[in-house]
């Protein structure tokens, strides 16, 4: 009986060690990997404001931001679509973390340019974060007329700074979030009541449709005050479609027509109530300027 | 009696354990290639994993895949990632199995072997012989290899959009140096 039990454990054993996956020991001696998130979101702007996303490496970010006007505007205006405004903007990657971009807006023939910075990658596996934090820097330069300029107005009057804190969480496949204080700081404005700082706090999404196609939620709520009391918070809702290629196209319904957060969170008047609602789109489109020996972009 | 079994079983693991004669990856580089009408895509990683057992014939290797960098730009690298192959869901490429020639590594020497087992990527599982070169120096092995890995084998789907920048059949070169 000893014998049979002695050779059962053997064969046992035996077996036991034959069986002994490669694989699972490879699992033993390495540490799992670390995975960081990637594609929190589509492209480096949500709707009217920006998400957590950085450009990457040496990419150059074209994009045209174009609104309409309101709906409400009635047939007369096209139901908004006689009127338009612009804004061309370039955004550079320095390195797969920081990244410039300057813009031009036709409204108040604004010039503005910021720095974004990737604090924080979100991820899981080997060790987890559970966000991405993204720090945002900005100023912006008026530049139409002063309507008297015999007033004769300091130069810094034109300038205005954001200071911004993109908090973004990839849930799944499916779901991106951010959450985004934001100081919007004016050096002047048009009358004594008014707040120089505003602060408010957006929140943001992206609901995937499937790899390529997005809807897009985007809300900034502005903190009490002089500014909430008088002005409306900004609310986006919109599509948007990769294609692939280095596009994503957003098309959106928005009662902002503003395209810099001084723009479309403290100075923005349109009501959804009212019918103050704006088609309007951003056209984004990534080019690389790496040159490097393995990117040899062909023809035939 | 029963002491006796338990002491001589734990002896036979450990001894099966020890005796086993294991190579295991020390340096890698893997290289993949689309070479696709439009567009020419290569990237590389030096992070793989992967153990032979001389012994018994068998091997098991592993590529995670998000530290493939190269590509022509962070947004392609982003779409391999996010769209394509799925890292955050499928972290690995493996191919495990046994050798089918009966060759002893511990012999210096070149030797031409095929693997035979099951290749997984994206998570989708394929049945494959690859063929490989390995050069031994005793201690120490280097295997050097090329293949072919179909998008369409492992449901990797291609938007029309960059369907000629994307190569149907990718290209892998790999090299792996293994120690004891």
């Amino acid at each position: 009986m000893k014998k049979i039990l002695l050779l059962t454990t053997l064969v046992l054993y035996g077996s036991i060690t034959f069986s002994q996956d490669l694989l699972s020991m490879l699992d033993e001696q390495s540490d799992p990997p670390i995975n960081y998130v990637e594609g929190t979101f589509k492209s480096v702007r949500l709707v009217n404001g920006y998400s957590s996303e950085v450009a990457g490496k040496n990419d150059l970010i074209f994009s045209i931001s174009h609104r309409f006007g309101p709906v409400s505007g009635g047939a007369y205006e096209f139901y908004g679509l006689d009127e338009s405004t612009i804004r061309l903007g370039f955004e550079y990657g320095l390195n797969d973390r920081i990244s410039l971009g300057i813009g031009r807006s036709v409204f108040d023939k604004l010039f503005d340019g910021f720095v974004k910075i990737k604090l924080l990658r979100q991820k899981s596996g080997g060790s987890s974060f559970p966000v991405s934090i993204t720090l945002m820097e900005g100023m912006q330069y008026k530049s139409l007329r002063w309507v008297r300029p015999e007033l004769d107005y300091p130069e810094t009057a034109r300038l205005s700074y954001v200071h911004e804190l993109f908090i973004a969480r990839k849930f799944n496949k499916w779901f991106s979030a951010q959450l985004v204080p934001v100081i919007v700081h004016r050096n002047w404005v048009t009358e004594k009541e008014e707040q120089n700082i505003v602060g408010a706090v957006g929140i943001g999404g992206v609901f995937t449709v499937n790899k390529w196609l997005g809807i897009n939620a985007e809300y900034y709520h502005l903190l009490p005050g002089h500014t909430a009391d008088n002005y409306e918070n900004s609310l986006a809702l919109g599509v948007e479609i990769e294609t692939g290629g280095g596009h994503v196209f957003q098309i959106h319904l928005s009662n902002s027509t503003g395209m810099t957060e001084k723009n479309f969170i403290p100075e923005n008047k349109g009501s959804w109530l009212d019918g103050d609602v704006a088609l309007g789109f951003n056209l984004i489109r990534v080019f690389n300027l790496d040159k490097k020996p393995n990117k040899r972009k062909r023809k035939k | 009696m029963k002491k006796l079994i338990v002491f001589l079983s734990l002896a036979i693991i450990s001894l099966n354990v020890f005796s086993q004669d294991l190579y295991k990856v020390s340096k890698a580089d893997v290289k993949f290639t689309s070479d696709a009408k439009l567009e020419l895509i290569e990237a590389e990683t030096t992070d793989a994993q992967g153990v032979v057992n001389n012994d018994e014939n068998t091997f098991a290797f592993r590529i995670p895949m998000n530290t493939f960098r190269g590509f022509n730009s962070s947004m392609q690298r982003t779409h391999f990632n996010t769209n394509y192959l799925e890292t955050a869901k499928y972290p690995y490429t493996i191919f495990e199995g046994k050798i089918i020639e009966d060759v002893d590594f511990s012999k210096p020497g070149n030797y031409m072997v095929r693997g035979k087992g099951k290749f997984t990527c994206h998570g989708k599982v394929q049945e494959r012989i690859i063929k490989c070169k390995v050069k031994s120096q005793g201690g120490k092995i280097t295997i050097t290899s090329g293949f072919s890995v179909f998008l369409e084998d492992h449901n990797i789907e291609i938007p029309t959009v960059v369907y000629q920048k994307i190569a149907e059949e990718i290209t892998v070169d790999l090299t792996f140096v293994l120690t004891k």
